[in-house]
């Protein structure tokens, strides 16, 4: 009689969480999904070192499927990998022949899903990559250029001088119709606007006394100094937008 | 009496030392070390420091694994609760089963707790800087603990003066 209530008790609780798992697994075993649209956006983090050198790139990308079903994703790669890294979900991710692989399954009740992954540029692709706004610094103490790794525990004037550049220009044919109504055709450099935000410079006021930063005169514009919680912190906007603003600042 | 109050200034400067030292030991929760001053002050004068200690290393040592598994194994914050449950249940059966060697599962289970208070806040906001910060707080963690030892028999000593 026990045996049997136990039996009885079994087959009970294996129903239940075969209700509860059924729609997972036919979910799973369904495999065919349909893609309405997409939406990629990429956000590329250089890592430079001391000198404004590119150390190393990663690219954050974020994904957003809309459809229905199981959909499996190709996303090709200009440069060879060294790692993905699915961040916030437990997709698999595989990379092969130039392209990154996965898997989705579409959230039902959203009508999409998102994926998030952090790719690792190979290290000898990364001296392939044209980034299109270069980035130099440059220290001086009292006047004397000086290495970053060399200022510890010196003291002086401290100089850091950043020398931004926009890349991305390139010769173009334009095409416009000028006042009298004629199509006209002009050779112009053309380049792709950028707004460059230099942040995260933060002088502990212990250390450093009188932060400047100062700009260029019909060049550069002067940044923004901030002296809070005994930190003076500095930031740039730089515009590098020709004609309206200087390619290189 | 007088042994007793001595011993008393003494363990509050030494405790007040300690939090002024905070920010160079990678750790900021010095009352950590308040808590494992508890833990030893409970032994009493016989207790069995050394084992305890050692089980509180341990005890880091396993939320450190633990913690480098969550950053570089499982997704991150703020949708991982699944896998910070499965590591946390992981985590405490090894320690449990680590406990049948004779180390303490009292001192094992503080020194894990320990480590994943300093730490947790810093994994659910920006774990990535975990990646170079995460064996700095065990460090950390791990100093916070002996300084709990030594203030814990301070207080015995306080203690066994006043008893005489």
């Amino acid at each position: 009689m026990l045996k049997k209530t136990r039996l009885q008790k079994s087959i009970v609780l294996l129903l239940a969480l075969l209700l509860l798992l059924a729609p997972a697994f036919s979910a799973v075993g369904a495999g065919t999904g349909s893609v309405e649209k997409m939406q990629d956006n990429e956000l590329v983090l250089s890592s430079l070192d001391d000198s404004g050198n590119i150390s190393g790139i990663q690219v954050l990308s974020h994904v957003r499927i809309f459809g229905s079903g199981d959909v499996s994703v190709q996303d090709p790669t200009q440069f060879k990998l060294d790692s993905v890294r699915n961040l916030y979900g437990s997709e698999k991710i595989a990379q092969q022949d130039g392209k990154i692989n996965y898997s989705l399954n579409i959230d039902q009740s959203k009508g999409f899903s998102d994926i998030y992954y952090l790719s690792a540029l190979n290290k000898e692709d990364v001296a392939k990559v044209k980034i299109p706004v270069s980035v130099k610094v440059t220290y001086y103490l009292d006047g004397q250029q000086i290495e970053p790794s060399k200022l510890a525990g010196k003291s002086g004037h401290l100089k850091i001088r950043c020398d931004i550049e926009n890349l991305t220009g390139a010769k173009k044919v334009l095409e416009y119709t000028n006042k009298a109504g004629e199509t006209v055709k002009k050779e112009s450099i053309v380049y792709t606007p950028y707004v460059v935000a230099m942040s995260g410079w933060t002088f502990d006021n212990k250390r450093f006394a009188n932060v400047q930063a100062p700009g260029v005169a019909q060049e550069s514009p002067q940044g923004v100094v901030l002296d809070v919680q005994g930190k003076t912190q500095v930031s740039w906007t730089v515009p590098v937008i020709p004609p309206s603003y200087p390619a290189k600042q | 009496m007088k042994r007793a109050i001595g011993l008393g200034l003494l363990v509050a400067v030494f405790f007040a030392a300690f939090i002024m030292a905070k920010d160079y030991i990678a750790v900021s929760s010095f009352y950590m070390a308040a808590a494992a001053m508890a833990m030893f002050a409970v032994l009493g004068p016989f207790g069995d420091y050394f084992k305890t200690g050692i089980s509180m290393i341990i005890g880091v040592v396993v939320g450190l694994v633990g913690i480098i598994i969550l950053i570089a194994k499982m997704p991150l914050p703020p949708d991982n609760l699944v896998y910070l449950a499965a590591v946390g249940g992981v985590s405490l059966f090894i320690l449990i089963l680590l406990s049948v060697t004779g180390l303490r599962i009292d001192g094992m289970f503080l020194g894990w707790a320990g480590y994943f208070a300093s730490v947790y806040g810093t994994y659910t906001a920006n774990a990535a800087s975990l990646a170079t910060g995460a064996v700095p707080a065990a460090v950390g963690v791990c100093v916070s603990l002996l300084v709990g030892l030594v203030m814990a028999n301070l207080i015995i000593k306080i203690a066994m003066a006043l008893n005489n």
